[in-house]
């Protein structure tokens, strides 16, 4: 039967289908929230595991800082994204969120820290730095997104754009990762609730070792391929959103630690194979000098920096033979990702925690300042040479990077 | 306002739509006409509010010019009226361009500050001028203020055309009718729109991902090699393309929902057999006026073969002034003028050697022909996109060769299965490599190939809607009817789900979630 009116009926349609729609896309990306924007009660078997979170972690640990208000964060790379706990018996008692995000520049630490802290004043912050991070240039990724933080650059208040809320309830991006949300419910969902990281290790694939090559490799031939250090002279973005956080610190009292990340030895040797081994040194040397520049600036003690890197019983964990599947690392992912077990003894020493049952090697971290870093580098450049005599194989495989 | 934004689609066109409704619905049409011009006034002024009082001016300027002309068409007067708008748009989009090039020739070292180009200025001087001509020619009569407005600020056409002519918009403005919304009409406008929208949103912004970087990567100097640098003018083609065939749909559409038809702007210029063609197909309204207005006036093919050549290549270099300014543009436009002079030129021989029998060519001689002129015509792309002379240099450089040929690792194996064929090319000089910076594989290869396909096998929208007269000036296509009744549009229920689909599609894709991908650092 044709209807008398048919291009009314037609538009009809049209309102009717695009009305619903948009109501039931806008529903579902509400119930799935797989970034976590809206903080959505989580119902077993549907959304409480969010497995693209860790894909969007820049704009979803945005949120869930809103959502949690916590007193102490962690800043950092994947590393401390992955390897530093909120739940260490040695956090005062605060709520705790792990803030860390892969590949994370010092601009964008900075602008989480402005964010965190004006959603709920930090008290204490544990910071695990990357030497890659001062890479000159090294500016946020294309996720990074200002207007889903709470405070301009300025830390002054600034009102969120209705763009967020489009792309996340009304888009395909959101549709295809709700629908990854329900299909994944139950299996590793990547990242937990306080912002901890579990690591995407690529085991099934491949053995310790070769996860050691694949981590060296991309280092040597990406990050670190025209590695230039962002000085305090000629880079502002990122030795000076440094320079800011720490000034920001000591003004508002919050209780900072800095740490340099325990990379495995072998991440040195990369390191040492590009021909930046002074430039590693004379990193470290500009960490403490600002750290007690702003120190002196704002009349306090100096904050702690921890040097974890170097050679000790954990830096030079022995890595498994080639084609060995079955042996897991006690301390690594590979040469530059650490284990939680390892975060955890970071932990112990920077908060002073002694954890019943839990031995720290006494050889680990390194409080560093003026006064000792000459002889810290020094020591560490023996401990290397004497761990090249007694690793060759390991050497040689750095060294033929180079080829 | 972009047509493809969640404030034109939710906000801007409700409401206009709306108001002309109410106002009209109560029989006061001059009113609903003055709604519709504040509407396209605020559509225009949302982008910059500043250059309101430009449009106004040249309106109101035009505006008196004709009625002059109207009333004594004097030749100073005419004159005066053509310098002071190619005036006007020469100083807002050529200054800059002019002094530059004379302090680079010079040494000299005036300095000009950056000049903003208005919004819309190329269309609306284009319309008025050929207001003006055709008022002193005595070819039109109408001098209704309000209908004039409209014809120069009705926002479906203001900023990206089609360039309209005032002979085909007049009469459907004065007539009785219009000021009242007509379901037929916003059913039809609404389905063209929403297949615009699809081809602007997800087609062309879709393959939009494989073609800058490409041309970003040649502007800095990479070398490119043979599939990196034809895949990325490829998605350039393909992009332009459903971009501009999107954005004329769109106008066409929402000029329907307020019953008024736009002359057709594009039909499927990439079926073109020659290029003589292609520009019957490309950009219709600008080519229209380019030879009504300049190469007939100039001569046309009145005065001998040589100056017909010339006056092509003139018309030419100035649509490629036209598209920007910049020496791109203009080497664009010659290219193109060369390619007209040698497709007339091949079809003079052809009249001599076969005596004015008509040939009809093969099946395979029209594949030969359309595949020619794509190929000549993704070539001056290539100039068109590039931004300066040396990144066009570099895409060639790719395109033809000359910096090797490379394919990922894994198309060795694939290709093997075709006969053999990677070996073939690895044993010719073709590389298997991770070097590969830009081709993204089977993806890319299957957008471009699906694109490709919609592109020289789908018939095109105004062919869809063939029964509901979508454009005017249609007639010379030959539009034939489709052999079942289901294909061609109809407001029936399939076709109601066909549309929602396209438009909930495009509408989702405004926003997008970035995503991180590389875990491992």
């Amino acid at each position: 039967m044709t209807s008398k009116r048919p291009f009314h009926e037609y538009l009809k349609k049209i309102g009717l289908g695009l009305t619903m729609a948009f109501a039931v896309v806008v529903s579902f990306n509400l119930l799935m929230d797989p970034y976590g924007v809206y903080d959505i009660p989580g119902i077993d078997g549907i959304n409480i595991d969010k497995p693209v979170f860790r894909s969007h972690s820049r704009l979803a640990k945005a949120y869930q800082v809103r959502h949690q208000k916590p007193a102490a964060i962690i800043l950092g790379t994947s590393r401390g994204d992955v390897g530093l706990d909120p739940n260490h018996p040695g956090w005062g008692g605060h709520p705790v969120y792990n803030l860390a995000f892969p590949v994370a520049s010092i601009y964008e630490m900075l602008r989480y820290f402005q964010h965190a802290h004006s959603v709920n004043p930090l008290k204490q912050v544990v910071i695990d730095f990357d030497f890659f991070q001062f890479q000159k240039g090294h500016l946020p990724r294309s996720d990074f997104d200002e207007k889903n933080l709470a405070v301009d650059s300025n830390g002054l208040p600034q009102t969120q754009g209705i763009d967020t809320y489009l792309a996340t309830l009304a888009s395909l991006d959101a549709i295809s990762d709700g629908m990854e949300t329900l299909s994944k419910q139950g299996q590793n969902p990547g990242s937990l609730n306080n912002g901890r990281a579990t690591f995407f290790s690529l085991r099934e694939q491949f053995d310790h070792h070769e996860e050691f090559l694949i981590n060296e490799h991309n280092y040597f031939n990406k990050q670190y391929r025209k590695f230039v250090l962002a000085t305090l002279e000629d880079d502002p973005l990122i030795v000076g959103s440094y320079r800011t956080l720490l000034k920001t610190a000591y003004r508002r009292e919050i209780d900072f630690r800095l740490m340099i990340s325990p990379s495995h030895a072998r991440q040195q040797e990369v390191i040492a194979a590009k021909g930046l081994w002074s430039t590693f040194e004379k990193w470290k040397r500009q960490l403490a000098q600002v750290n007690e520049d702003e120190a002196r600036k704002a009349g306090k003690p100096s904050f702690p920096l921890w040097d974890f890197s170097g050679y000790n019983t954990y830096t030079t964990e022995e890595v498994p033979p080639l084609g060995d599947k079955m042996s897991s690392m006690e301390w690594y992912w590979e040469s530059s990702h650490y284990k939680k077990e390892l975060g955890d003894r970071v932990l112990d020493l920077i908060f002073s925690h002694v954890e019943p049952g839990r031995v720290v090697a006494e050889d680990f971290g390194v409080k560093i300042s003026s006064d000792n870093i000459e002889q810290h580098l020094a020591k560490i450049r023996r401990d290397r040479e004497h761990w090249r005599t007694t690793h060759p194989s390991d050497v040689a495989e750095t060294e033929a990077l180079r080829k | 306002m972009l047509f493809n934004s969640y404030a034109f689609i939710f906000l801007f066109l409700p409401v206009t739509l709306l108001g002309f409704q109410l106002i009209g619905n109560r029989g006061h049409c001059r009113v609903a006409v003055s709604w519709l011009i504040g509407a396209s006034l605020f559509f225009y002024g949302w982008w910059n509010p500043a250059y309101l009082g430009l449009i106004l001016t040249s309106i109101l300027f035009n505006y008196a010019v004709g009625v002059s002309l109207g009333s004594r068409p004097a030749k100073t007067v005419l004159v005066v009226g053509i310098a002071a708008n190619l005036g006007l748009l020469g100083y807002f989009k050529y200054a800059n361009f002019f002094v530059d090039n004379i302090n680079a020739l010079t040494g000299s070292d005036i300095v000009l500050e950056r000049i903003i180009l208005p919004l819309a200025i190329s269309f609306f001087t284009f319309q008025q001028i050929t207001y003006l001509v055709d008022t002193y020619r005595g070819e039109t009569q109408e001098c209704d203020f309000l209908r004039y407005c409209l014809f120069v600020t009705f926002f479906p056409q203001l900023i990206a055309g089609p360039i309209v002519h005032h002979r085909e918009m007049m009469p459907q403005f004065a007539k009785d009718t219009f000021c009242r919304l007509k379901a037929k009409h916003l059913a039809v406008g609404l389905t063209i729109f929403s297949v615009g929208l699809f081809k602007k949103v997800i087609l062309a912004d879709g393959i939009a991902v494989y073609s800058t970087p490409v041309f970003d990567a040649a502007e800095a100097g990479v070398i490119l090699t043979f599939v990196d640098a034809w895949c990325g003018a490829l998605a350039f083609t393909f992009q332009l393309y459903f971009d501009f065939s999107g954005y004329s749909d769109m106008a066409i559409g929402l000029g329907r929902m307020f019953g008024i038809i736009l002359p057709v702007n594009f039909f499927s210029p990439y079926k073109a057999s020659n290029i003589i063609e292609f520009w019957r197909r490309w950009h219709i309204t600008l080519s229209r006026f380019a030879r009504d207005y300049l190469y007939i006036p100039l001569g046309g093919n009145r005065k001998g073969t040589l100056l017909r050549f010339a006056n092509l290549m003139i018309t030419m270099l100035l649509i490629g002034l036209w598209h920007g300014a910049g020496w791109t543009f203009v080497i664009w436009g010659g290219l193109h003028g060369s390619y007209l002079v040698i497709n007339h030129g091949w079809h003079a021989i052809k009249k001599k050697i076969f005596l004015n029998t008509p040939t009809s060519a093969t099946i395979w001689g029209h594949a030969l022909g359309c595949m020619l002129t794509f190929i000549g015509v993704v070539m001056a792309w290539v100039i068109f996109r590039a931004e300066s002379i040396d990144g066009a240099t570099k895409m060639f450089e790719g395109m033809f060769g000359i910096n090797g040929f490379l394919l990922p690792p894994n198309y060795l194996g694939y290709l093997n299965h075709l006969y053999g064929l990677g070996d073939f090319l690895a044993g010719r000089g073709w590389g298997f490599s991770e070097e590969l910076e830009f081709f993204e594989g089977l993806v890319e290869a299957g957008s471009l190939l699906l694109l490709a396909f919609i592109t020289f096998f789908a018939p095109n929208t105004l062919q869809w809607m063939q029964r509901y007269k979508p454009a005017l000036g249609l007639e010379g296509f030959g539009i034939k009817r489709f052999n079942s009744r289901w294909v061609e549009w109809r407001p029936v229920t399939a076709w109601a789900i066909a549309t929602i689909t396209l438009a909930v599609l495009s509408l989702l894709s405004f926003t997008k979630v970035s995503e991180f991908l590389y875990f491992q650092f």
